[in-house]
């Protein structure tokens, strides 16, 4: 029986840093070159289908029983075919964990560009490391603190920015649904990223009925939080600049007072490496219930190394940059949504023949 | 023939080798289960060997009634001199000529008879065994011992020796009382007590270090204190073997939850009012016998923070006071490091007119920034070290002199820039903010690895070592009471007197994350209102 430690409160910091850390650093971009001046519009709409989605997914799991997916999956599939379906995920997370520190580091680098790469990527891992080993309660705990800095730090730039707003560049508000359709693929990606991390720490949850409350409300203030940085974007840096710069919003904040990007930049480089460390939780306590290890803590180690390798090649390989708006909704379509169904389908068959139901 | 007779042996010699014998037995047998027996030439043999070589152990021996053997040990040094002659000595030789002693005697029993009719002591009692007599002679008990009687009298004739209450020396206060703990732990218990007035006030006393017997006594409030915080205490400090506890300070670090974080996670105070609050905020307060320093737990990270005055003082004061504290935790922790990274690797975050005189003013300097702060921060240390070990006087000199002779003649030699100097500075102030002088110590250690990243890794390392740090203090836990309560996880209830401080009517409950019941403090809508009273008195 696992320790219940996550509260409701926790819980929404959690999807906060599933989502904010990086949405804010790469999403813009494409989603103001698509949707032109309509660009926020994507989000709201990404952000509200894939908010029923997860509401669907994360209720019927919480019903369905506190334990861990991996033992849901063995009982719904099938000991052997449960375990395979997971396969996907784990190379999905070990692909979102090298991606996320070639994120952090190349968003580091156009600050400290003095310094090499590699060093930031073991620097990371070195603070990854040991958040993973304290455990998921630190890790709650310190995200709590560190999404609170990063939310304060967007605050910041939004009040910074006030005078530099020019409204008429927000239009004109041209409705293509096309287009509005086609942006919000990008961030789907983004906002289907909490289901996975709570189905793994669902058993440590104290109130499920409270933390699926929680997730939701973070998923609407995520939305918030993005369509109102787009607008101020737009407002401040017009479509065309903000469709191709690599990081606006760190660029907004650098508009107005000097030494103000500091600060964006300390609570941006916490909120990445928590969202890193979030990730590496979650993969290393999958592979280690997966595999039915006594301690995930065994893992720690070798999968950072493992981690760190694949993410110093990745960072030389810059097809992999080019071409990352087709590799995410390509993640989204061929991983995360087919999983996602099959999961709810496997739920809702069970409950219908009268499986656990707590 | 007349050459093999022996020669018979004198009384002495008799005694002696009675003795010899006696002592050879009671090296085999354990003083733990040794019991009194009733010949007295017998106990005092025992007596004698147990203190063997113990010059200030004192044996007197006089008879009382008819002629009964009777005898009073104790160690002169620890005794009081008048309690032995005006409440012992005196009255059991003048009661025991009445003529009524021998049937007294008859009806009590001699030992009964002593303790009930003769002695003018408050703590008397009957001891049986060996163990307890060396631990009441050692404690500064005079034992009496009678013929016959296989049972002694323990008689608490302490001489209350040290200082008196005086006025605290580390934690100052305009406002707010002036009693500071002494040496003496009775007087320490005295101190609490009075101002706790309450049969729920709890002293639990244990014996501490196998050779010292340091006492140590565990103070809380029934009623208020979680049971098992109490609970948890005392099996820490059961679990201690020791030979010696010389200073609070080497228990808290037998009992600490992290003996390896440079953070204390246990409060210790030599104010009297401090103790009194946090037993009110049912904590568990430590005394340890020998040391004014008395240690709270648990403790979290805002408490170290926090000095008694604030809560003297009306509450705007304290809460922009706990502000710039917290404030200045992170400067003392920060400034040379964001000095570093910034004239390293981040000129542009510099507004321009000040870069151009930063940079005017480090133009003569031959070294790297990181080396120049490492240089300065290293001799600053050195001289608050000189001057806090030096007699006071000197260690002012001392520090007045590296402060402005030494400071001033680095940066006309070229050594240090004069913002550097302004950098380091600031920072010395800002860590004397600090109240707890053990929070000072944690941040001076971490201050020269967050230089060192400073330097090499501009803010990103900066970045790196305040989240090693957040993740470090998420980690701690003080009796397992996160350390970081009530900011992570937050608590509002707790959040009232944390690095801010709520109006006193308005800090209606105790700690939530400390005490599990009775949170109720102060009774809901306590606010002042002149009007109501305006009414009650026309009433």
């Amino acid at each position: 029986m696992e320790v219940k430690k996550i509260n409701s409160r926790q819980s929404f910091w959690l999807v906060i840093v599933t989502i904010i850390p990086t949405i804010i650093l790469l999403i813009p971009r494409y989603l103001i070159g698509e949707g032109r001046q309509i660009g926020w519009l994507s989000v709201l709409v990404s952000g509200f289908l894939i908010g029923i989605i997860n509401y669907i997914l994360l209720k019927l799991s919480f019903d369905y029983s506190s334990n861990s997916l991996v033992s849901d999956c063995k009982e719904i599939f099938g000991s052997i075919i449960g375990k395979l379906i997971l396969i996907p995920y784990v190379l999905f997370l070990i692909d979102i964990d090298t991606f996320l520190i070639e994120e952090g580091t190349s968003f580091i680098s156009i600050v400290v560009p003095k310094a090499p790469e590699i060093g930031f990527e073991i620097l990371i891992s070195l603070l990854v490391i040991y958040i993973v080993y304290s455990g998921i309660e630190s890790l709650a705990r310190v995200v709590e603190i560190g999404m609170i800095l990063l939310i304060l730090s967007v605050g910041i730039i939004l009040i910074a920015d006030y005078y530099l707003i020019d409204v008429k560049l927000l239009f004109p508000l041209t409705f293509k649904p096309n287009q509005i359709i086609k942006a919000s693929l990008f961030p789907n990606y983004w906002f289907i990223l909490p289901t996975i991390v709570f189905l793994v720490i669902k058993p440590y949850l104290k109130e499920k009925e409270k933390a699926l409350k929680a997730i939701l409300w973070a998923n609407l203030f995520s939305q918030f939080v993005v369509v109102v940085l787009i607008i101020v974007s737009i407002s401040v840096l017009g479509v065309e600049l903000s469709s191709i710069l690599n990081f606006p919003f760190y660029m907004l904040s650098k508009l107005t007072l000097i030494g103000l990007e500091v600060i964006i930049f300390v609570a941006w480089i916490i909120g990445i490496t928590l969202k890193i460390s979030t990730f590496y939780y979650i993969s290393i306590k999958l592979i280690s219930d997966l595999f039915e290890l006594n301690s995930y803590k065994k893992l720690i180690l070798p999968f950072s190394i493992m981690i760190l390798a694949v993410a110093a090649i990745r960072v030389e390989i810059s097809l992999i940059d080019l071409t990352l708006k087709y590799f995410i909704v390509i993640n989204f379509f061929v991983i995360q949504l087919p999983l996602t169904i099959i999961f709810i389908i496997g739920y809702l068959v069970k409950r219908k023949k009268g499986g656990k139901n707590e | 023939m007349s050459n093999n007779l022996k020669k018979p042996l004198t009384i002495k010699e008799k005694k002696e080798e009675k003795l010899k014998k006696i002592r050879e037995e009671s090296l085999d047998k354990k003083i733990d289960n040794l019991k009194l027996e009733e010949t007295l030439e017998e106990n005092l043999i025992y007596i004698e060997s147990i203190f063997d070589k113990i010059s200030d152990l004192v044996i007197k021996e006089f008879s009382i009634g008819n002629s009964i053997n009777t005898v009073l040990i104790y160690i002169d040094d620890l005794v009081n001199k008048a309690d032995i002659t005006d409440n012992i000595l005196r009255p059991l030789m003048i009661t025991s000529f009445n003529e009524e002693f021998e049937d007294d005697i008859l009806n009590y029993g001699l030992e009964e008879l002593v303790k009930r009719k003769i002695i003018n002591l408050g703590d008397v009692r009957t001891v049986i065994d060996f163990k307890s007599i060396v631990e009441d002679i050692l404690e500064g008990y005079g034992i009496l011992l009678f013929e016959g009687v296989n049972k002694a009298i323990s008689l608490n004739i302490q001489e209350k020796k040290g200082r008196s209450v005086e006025t605290p020396e580390i934690e100052t206060v305009v406002r707010g009382p002036k009693e500071a703990f002494v040496e003496n732990i009775n007087t320490n218990l005295g101190l609490i007590r009075k101002k706790i007035k309450t049969s729920n006030l709890k002293f639990e006393r244990f014996k501490l270090g196998r050779v010292s017997k340091t006492d140590v006594v565990i103070s809380y409030i029934e009623g208020i204190v979680d049971h098992k915080l109490v609970k948890e205490v005392k099996a820490r400090i059961a679990e201690i073997d020791i030979d010696s506890i010389a200073e609070s300070g080497t228990l808290e670090q037998l009992i600490e939850d992290n003996p390896f974080s440079p953070f204390p996670q246990i409060i210790s105070t030599e104010r009297a009012d401090r103790a009194v609050d946090s037993l009110n905020k049912g904590r568990v307060v430590i005394l340890v016998d020998g040391t004014p320093f008395i240690l709270i737990t648990p403790s979290v990270f805002v408490d170290f923070l926090q000095a008694s005055e604030d809560y003297y003082n009306r509450f705007l004061f304290p809460t922009a006071i706990r502000l710039l504290r917290f404030i200045a935790f992170w400067i003392a922790l920060l400034a040379p490091s964001i000095y570093v990274a910034i004239t390293t690797f981040h000129q542009e975050m510099i507004p321009t007119s000040l870069l151009i005189n930063i940079a005017a003013s480090r133009a003569g300097v031959p070294f790297p920034a990181i080396v120049e702060a490492t240089l300065m921060e290293i001799s600053f240390e050195a001289l608050r070290e000189a001057g806090l070990r030096l007699p006071m006087p000197v260690g002012q000199a001392v520090s007045i002199v590296g402060a402005l002779i030494v400071g001033e003649a680095a940066v006309q030699a070229g050594i240090v820039s004069q913002a550097m100097v302004i950098v380091v500075a600031l920072t010395g102030i800002a860590s004397f903010t600090v109240p707890s002088y053990a929070m000072g110590l944690g941040v001076r250690v971490f201050r020269f690895p967050i230089m060192f990243l400073a330097g090499t890794w501009g803010m990103f390392g900066i970045t790196f070592a305040v989240l090693a740090l957040l993740i470090h203090l998420s980690n701690l836990r003080s009796f397992g009471v996160p350390y970081l309560s009530p900011l992570v996880p937050i608590n509002w209830s707790g959040l009232r007197d944390s690095i801010i401080k709520v109006p006193e009517w308005a800090r209606n409950s105790r700690s939530p994350f400390i005490v599990k019941r009775n949170e109720h403090r102060i009774k809901f809508n306590s606010m002042p209102s002149p009007e109501d009273r305006s009414d009650n008195n026309e009433e």
